[in-house]
């Protein structure tokens, strides 16, 4: 893990999830949906978002643009590489140390929700 | 200076405009346009794309109207959308604080690309002002540099401003 790739870390919850969404080619509209049926309609990315993260990941070389949509060439295919899957496995064990101490030293105080 | 519409007065005058059945068409520098239509009651954002290579503008508009915002105009980089509201006031184009801040920081980097001829030419290049002479060509021109100068200065100022506070609330 470099460095450059360290200080992303924490990602915010957009970009996290967006990263996490495109282990499957997808576009942005299909990062929209695929988002919010993986947090069961919690997360709504906003366009606003959705764009300025889009343009962070690719600047970092985290996603590449795979290839255009074939119903509408506007909309522009994307999947994660390498480097944004070796971000993604840092994050995952960030977040699983964080509530797997949550859930310890909560003790009988936590609820599962 | 046009400098979004995130929160303040502007967005609310657009907004109360709409419910009296004034659609935003058009803006220019201090002014805006309307079309008259049925009353509605519309929700504003808008968005500066920046200088960006990789995403055409396009795909841009693609990922708005996929999200359910339609373009109402844009003007100088900055692209007006409005929404149907259904009744949230809170429904933003943005999820956290660090992708509104990036506005500011896309802002910043556009500003200092068309401001560094500014400052170049005025204080580096020919930097003796004594020697200003406004009644020749070229001291028109220095003359005329340093009052766009001043605006830019002042807009740099207060983008970095709004810049700082967003990126100050930033929570993961």
């Amino acid at each position: 893990m470099n460095n450059r790739l360290l200080k992303l870390s924490p990602l915010t919850e957009a970009t996290y999830y967006i990263l996490l969404s495109l282990m499957n080619p997808l576009h942005g509209y299909g990062i929209i949906k695929k988002v919010e049926e993986m947090s069961e309609g919690r997360v709504k990315l906003a366009a606003g978002t959705l764009y300025g993260a889009i343009s962070k990941l690719i600047d970092y070389k985290l996603i590449s643009l795979i290839e255009e949509d074939k119903e509408n060439p506007r909309r522009k295919i994307y999947m994660i590489n390498s480097l944004g899957v070796e971000l993604l496995n840092y994050e995952i064990n960030r977040l699983n140390e964080m509530t797997l101490n949550g859930i310890k030293e909560m003790g009988d105080k936590y609820e599962e929700g | 200076m046009v400098l979004g519409l995130e929160h303040g007065r502007r967005k609310k005058f657009l907004e109360d405009m709409a419910a009296k059945g004034y659609i935003l068409s058009k803006v220019g520098i201090g002014s805006y346009y309307f079309n008259e239509t049925e009353k509605s009651n519309l929700i504003y954002q808008a968005d500066f794309k920046g200088i960006n290579m990789k995403i055409t503008e396009e795909e841009y508009l693609q990922m708005y109207e996929d999200s359910g915002w339609k373009l109402a105009t844009a003007f100088g980089g900055w692209y007006y959308f409005y929404h149907e509201s259904d009744g949230n006031p809170d429904v933003s184009i943005f999820n956290d604080n660090e992708s509104a801040a990036g506005v500011y920081k896309r802002l910043l980097i556009f500003l200092a690309i068309t401001g560094f001829p500014l400052y170049y030419q005025n204080l580096i290049f020919f930097p003796a002002l004594g020697a200003l002479d406004v009644y020749t060509f070229h001291g028109f021109l220095r003359l005329f540099m340093f009052i766009i100068m001043i605006p830019h200065l002042l807009a740099s100022i207060k983008i970095i401003g709004m810049y700082l506070k967003f990126k100050n609330e930033i929570k993961e």
